[in-house]
């Protein structure tokens, strides 16, 4: 590839860059007792991105000939110096080089297992479901596993090459009874192999136990309400409403509600929140991120005070800050945005029974389906998988899946009590068609006010 | 100019068949995207990105394997993969080999040579004519957006006689604002879509989005309570769309994951109303001659006159009950064909036309712009935010809404449609105008 990078380097970019992709990827779809799907997949590409004047061009290819790659990059530098043309805005891309090597612990290789044995485990799962009862109507399971290798190099000097192995799998369920039915999902994996997804049989169980609990769950009632929510819907809350807004390119784009508002208060005290690419075996670490840079583990918000944003090389640039690692892209067919890694709200000292046992009346939410937001108006909505009705400060009446709304910063203002529970959970994130991989992570936290949108 | 995808395809089939399969199957895809980026008010980046991207399918008795690769040279490497996931897989005994090989139907206007080949220095042009029109006064506060314009070719060949290749093309433009006022921040938002280049309209993009963030500037937290709420066409897709690609999918029914599970024949929906899913809609962005197992495409009335009259099946979900496929395999090349929608077209008898004005004729009601929100496919209950939605009063759409959620089950929501408008338009293939919902529950401050 230091070929390719000399031959853009020479159309006279400010900048540019060459990533080189491959991937192999297996898959299993086990739908009530049958395989529908056993999959292989192998892709591998170059993308090449220039930067000119304030602007890039991108140009991808899976043609890896020595002619079908000068077209990427002659494309890409002209792109570039089209899409600069009527540019005011100018600005320059730098940063030191980076080089180095790194290759993910795999724990038990996913190629050293036959797919026969990864169908046991997928079944295993089914059967773990199904001895719930009749109630059980439909079970999915779904399991991946992948080898990803990255290589970047930039006109900066950095030269990296990183390879990653990623396990995944996870279970629905669907229940039915007297014409209801009801749902739930549990997923696992990370950064590593097939040991990563062992207990999946568990999560089988935990499914369809909660799909069934959730058939005699009434729907959740409409308006603001105290809140506690659990791990997964409070680490979906910190991801969607308030992560996406700590990316820098954002902030430069004036949509992130954010802006100028480093070194001030954005929530209580009790709330840290960090993005930490660094952890071994979750779903979003990595050694170094797509264009390079070092992963290292950084406070968004410490004790409520907004501590700074992610960057990648363009918005470090651009704001004068150290990229911090944060440049992700899909592949090597899309262009590095700013991204998260994995992000969560740092553990305080509060348990749960402590937390409802303080509430008159209000609903403990837990799981956390998906959600959205609007970064420039600092709206956001999630959904919960199911809940609770709290009054007087116990358990009242269980909840069915319910839509949370609310304004970033009065929530996280409203955090009264973090607790000491701190979980991870694997999921992909999507930002202008890009999906990459994530954790969401916090302990349960209490808020004083959260707009529930039930249906009575 | 196909013959290089039909060719290949052949070529894997036949090695498929060579290395044990009894039957096999290829779906190839290749396409080119251009695309225009705006950030903060100003062109930013540009992009092309060429894909060539194969499938296949190998199958033994109730066996399948399946592989797919990036690339032609990759192609053959594949079948070999295939093969040995067929050999590995345990049998599927609803499994009945793959479809027959018919005529594609003939559909007009997938395919426009002007978007095809689309310079770059013209969709640039396009978008800052975008941003321009976007650019209103010093309320607007960023404006991003991007233009696409892809051209892909798509062949399906398989064992049983399906031979097909067919180009499209498609493009879409959106225009993203966000606005000011010092007090309040608001977005706004519009879109255009289509397969010719001239349903491409950038200056009525950039507009309507600024509209519409400047009109949600001045902003309420509604009371909780019912309302009666007008749908835009920009939000049917979560609704009319989520009811035939999600609802109606016969392999969510046959697993009974859909809350229209066992409800074929039965009454759920108002008199007057129906729910069409339609592959060969002139020029509509879902439509196509074949679907992504090579079977043709047809107009299905998913629900007629208020009832439920069918699902939509691919080639596996038909075949487990012993019926037709309706063409509605739904796939990328990188996995098995699932059920998915065409365009999605909602009619309704004369009686509950009124025109897009009369729909507003209310004392108190909400206008529900947008939500990117999708209901629980289990029992058929939305809730979520409205993410872009206004105050009716009084025949008039007065302020924005803030944290404003709402609740309905999709099954009331066919049953209190009071109106519908006159304007259908085309969003991600939801063919809808306006329609109003008698009764939605709306949970505000």
């Amino acid at each position: 590839m230091d070929w390719l990078l000399s031959f853009a380097s020479d159309l006279d970019p400010e900048f540019v860059e060459v990533r080189y992709g491959s991937e192999e990827s297996f898959s299993l779809a086990l739908m009530d007792g049958t395989v529908r799907e056993m999959s292989k997949g192998i892709s591998m590409g170059v993308g090449v991105r220039a930067f000119y004047r304030g602007a890039w061009g991108f140009s991808s290819t899976q043609d890896l000939s020595r002619d079908s790659l000068k077209t990427a990059a002659v494309e890409a530098v002209d792109l570039a110096k089209r899409s600069s043309a009527s540019r005011k805005t100018r600005f320059s891309v730098g940063g030191r080089p980076f080089s180095g090597e790194w290759l993910s612990p795999v724990g038990r290789d996913p190629r050293d297992v036959s797919p026969e044995e990864k169908v046991s485990l997928v079944r295993e799962a089914e059967s773990a479901a199904r001895s719930l009862g009749e109630r059980v109507k439909n079970v999915n399971v779904m399991y991946a596993d992948s080898r990803v290798v990255e290589l970047t190099l930039n006109s900066l000097g950095t030269e990296v090459r990183q390879e990653i192995f990623r396990t995944r799998a996870a279970v629905q369920v669907f229940a039915h009874e007297a014409g209801v039915t009801e749902r739930a999902y549990e997923s696992l994996g990370g950064v590593g192999g097939v040991d990563l997804v062992s207990d999946l049989p568990s999560s089988g169980e935990e499914a369809a136990r909660r799909a069934i609990d959730l058939l005699g769950a009434k729907p959740a009632p409409a308006g603001p309400y105290r809140a506690v929510l659990d791990g997964k819907l409070a680490g979906l809350f910190i991801h969607e409403a308030f992560g996406h807004a700590t990316e820098a390119d954002s902030v430069l784009e004036r949509m992130s509600v954010l802006e100028g508002r480093v070194g001030t208060s954005v929530g209580s005290p009790e709330v840290n929140v960090l993005d930490d690419p660094t952890i071994p075996g979750l779903y979003g670490s990595y050694a170094y991120d797509s264009e390079g840079t070092p992963a290292r583990r950084k406070y968004l918000v410490r004790e409520g005070v907004l501590v700074g944003f992610l960057h990648n090389l363009e918005t470090s640039s651009r704001m004068g800050e150290e990229p911090s690692g944060n440049g992700r892209a899909q592949g090597y067919g899309s262009p590095p945005q700013v991204r998260m890694s994995n992000t969560f709200i740092e553990a305080g000292d509060w348990s749960l029974e402590e937390m409802i046992s303080e509430m008159r009346e209000g609903i403990y939410a837990k799981g956390g389906l998906y959600g959205y937001t609007e970064p420039a108006k600092g709206q956001f909505m999630f959904k919960a998988e199911e809940g609770w009705w709290v009054e007087g400060g116990e358990l009242r009446e269980r909840l069915r899946e319910v839509a949370i709304a609310g304004m970033t910063l009065d929530v996280l203002h409203g955090v009264d009590a973090v607790g000491r529970d701190l979980s991870h959970d694997p999921g992909m994130c999507g930002k202008n068609g890009q999906w990459v991989p994530v954790t969401t992570g916090a302990p349960h936290i209490r808020v004083e006010r959260v707009v529930f949108g039930g249906l009575r | 100019m196909d013959a290089g995808l039909l060719s290949l395809g052949e070529e894997m089939v036949g090695r498929a068949l060579s290395e044990g399969a009894d039957s096999a199957e290829a779906f190839l895809v290749r396409s080119r995207i251009v695309s225009v980026e705006v950030k903060g008010g100003e062109i930013k980046a540009a992009s092309s990105r060429v894909r060539e991207e194969v499938g296949i399918r190998a199958v033994s008795g109730g066996k399948l394997g399946f592989a797919h690769a990036s690339g032609s040279s990759n192609a053959l490497r594949i079948v070999k993969a295939a093969i040995e996931n067929m050999a590995a897989s345990p049998p599927d005994p609803n499994l009945r080999g793959l479809p027959a090989g018919r005529r594609p139907t003939d559909v007009a206007g997938l395919y426009d040579p002007k978007l095809a080949d689309l310079p770059v220095s013209d969709a640039v042009e396009l978008m800052t004519s975008a941003v321009e029109s976007a650019s209103v006064g010093p309320k607007i506060r960023s404006i991003s957006g991007e233009l696409s314009a892809s051209r892909m070719e798509v062949a399906v060949v398989n064992s049983e006689g399906v031979s097909a290749s067919e180009e499209r093309t498609s493009s879409y433009l959106e225009v993203y604002v966000a606005a000011s006022d010092g007090t309040e921040s608001s977005t706004g938002y519009e879109f255009n879509e289509g397969r010719r280049l001239d349903e491409i309209d950038p200056e009525w993009v950039g507009s309507k989005s600024a509209e519409l963030a400047l009109a949600s500037l001045s902003q309420v937290r509604p009371e909780t309570g019912d309302y009666p709420v007008v749908i835009d066409p920009t939000a049917a897709p979560m609704f009319l769309g989520f009811m035939v690609s999600s609802a109606a999918n016969a392999e969510n029914v046959q697993y009974g994951r859909s809350f229209l599970c066992g409800k074929l024949g039965e009454r759920i929906g108002r008199e007057g109303l129906s729910l069409i899913d339609d592959g060969t809609l002139e020029g509509g962005l879902k439509s196509a001659g074949f679907d992504d197992e090579g079977v043709p495409t047809r107009r299905t009335e998913v629900i007629r006159d208020g009832v439920l009259s069918s699902y939509i099946h691919n080639h596996y979900t038909a075949s487990k009950e012993g019926i037709e496929s309706t063409g509605n395999a739904v796939r990328s090349p990188s996995s098995l064909p699932r059920v998915g929608s065409h365009n999605v077209i909602f009619e309704a008898s004369q009686n509950l036309r009124f025109g897009e004005d009369e729909l507003l004729d209310l004392d108190r009601g909400i206008y529900l712009k947008f939500t990117g929100d999708v209901p629980n496919l289990a029992n058929g209950e939305f809730s979520g935010l409205i993410q872009l939605g206004f105050l009716i009063e009084r025949g008039e759409i007065t302020r924005g809404l803030k944290e404003a959620n709402f609740g309905l089950s999709l099954l009331d929501l066919l049953r209190n449609v009071d109106a519908v408008g006159r304007e259908p338009r085309s969003v991600m293939g939801t063919v809808s105008p306006s329609f109003r919902v008698r009764s939605v529950r709306v949970a505000g401050g």
